[in-house]
């Protein structure tokens, strides 16, 4: 029986369509994702993660280790990747997934995400995920941004912003992963956005 | 040529240079700041070019302004500081403002090993927009935005650079940059035997 996320009620038919018809490249935000009475639970463990700062040329946030700590999220991490989500993960993507992995975000003012497509081909990566767990103190920016890009040669040549997708408590949103992908997390000027996030594999 | 005052007051700078594991140093107050003035008016008449490919970076730049005596003044001043000849390979001009960003993707170093030349002509400091190096990855040098300053570091296939995001905080703060790239001039004995 699942403890936080009841896949028996989303309408998958639904879901499927907006991933196809979704521009600029497949995608679909979900609401309502945990039940409310159980996301305490989840935001509870996030104070307890170790989380530490980390730095690159794309971004700047604070972040657990790779494999999250607290047995609240092992619970939830496998339930996230147990059949019947897997199953709708599948229904909803066309693409079929076995496992997945996860890691604990917190940006906080000054964070960002610089523009990237998580495809690496030596690594296998389907179908990217995103919950949001809460969003405080009048969060301004922290938005996923999408972008339609123009190729020549396999290599991108021009970017025009196209989707935006604020975060929002208790928001799922799973996005197809290529190399024309590209999304950014825009810089938080204000407040707080807490996730949980990683890819699902084949 | 580099006057004798000028050579004793670049001696500790010329040594940590060539002390590094990969040759790299700021000289800060490379330049005065009316000088820097003069040269941030010269590029706004000039006139520069946004640049925006999500997956690279985000700034304006101009790649054709010409300052002659300024371009020939550096490339004395990294011969004496390097210790090694060189030819000017290119030079941009580059304006970052809250928002811009330059990525390792954007990075298109020279082949050969060769001497980037950084040089601050902004305004004011903002406490962000360092210009980072890595080798194999790792960070090795970090040139801090500061006015006047002047950042050398030897390039080769292993090293990469990027320029620091800029963030809300540097409020409407602008950061004007060259950038030159100093190819390694084969000469004299060298010349001769190859």
């Amino acid at each position: 029986m699942a403890e936080w996320i009841d896949t028996t009620t989303w309408d998958l038919p639904v879901l499927a369509e907006r991933w196809r018809a979704a521009r600029p490249f497949p995608h679909v935000v979900f609401d309502g994702l945990v039940a409310e009475a159980r996301l305490s639970e989840l935001l509870d463990a996030f104070e307890e993660e170790p989380a530490s700062k980390i730095q690159d040329d794309i971004f700047e946030v604070m972040a657990s280790a790779r494999e999250l700590e607290h047995p609240v999220f092992h619970r939830f991490a496998a339930e996230l990747a147990g059949p019947a989500m897997l199953a709708a993960a599948s229904a909803i993507t066309g693409k079929s997934v076995r496992r997945l992995d996860m890691r604990g975000y917190a940006y906080l003012e000054g964070h960002y995400l610089l523009p990237h497509a998580d495809h690496r081909a030596d690594v296998g990566r389907s179908i990217a995920y995103a919950c949001y767990l809460d969003v405080r103190g009048d969060l301004e920016g922290g938005e996923l941004e999408l972008f339609e890009c123009t190729f020549e040669g396999g290599v991108i040549v021009a970017t025009t912003p196209a989707a935006v997708i604020p975060p929002a408590r208790n928001r799922l949103v799973l996005f197809d992963v290529s190399d024309a992908s590209l999304h950014q997390v825009r810089e938080v000027t204000r407040g707080m956005r807490l996730s949980l996030a990683g890819w699902f594999y084949p | 040529m580099i006057p004798a005052a000028a050579a004793e007051t670049l001696a500790p700078y010329r040594t940590a240079y060539r002390e590094c594991l990969i040759p790299s140093v700021v000289l800060p107050g490379a330049l005065s700041e009316p000088a820097t003035a003069e040269l941030r008016e010269q590029l706004a008449e000039a006139g520069v070019q946004p640049f925006w490919v999500a997956d690279r970076g985000r700034y304006e730049m101009n790649d054709t302004l010409e300052a002659p005596e300024l371009f020939e003044s550096l490339r004395e001043l990294a011969e004496h500081l390097a210790g090694a000849h060189f030819t000017v390979e290119s030079a941009r001009w580059l304006r970052l403002r809250r928002g811009s960003y330059a990525l390792l993707r954007d990075d298109a170093p020279l082949a050969e090993r060769h001497l980037e030349l950084t040089l601050d002509l902004s305004a004011g400091s903002c406490g962000e927009a360092e210009v980072i190096y890595t080798h194999r990855g790792q960070i090795f040098f970090a040139a801090p935005q500061q006015p006047g300053a002047l950042a050398l570091v030897e390039r080769g296939p292993t090293v990469r650079r990027y320029d620091r995001y800029l963030t809300h905080r540097v409020g409407d703060a602008e950061i004007v940059r060259l950038r030159m790239a100093l190819r390694f001039q084969v000469t004299g004995l060298t010349a001769a035997a190859s």
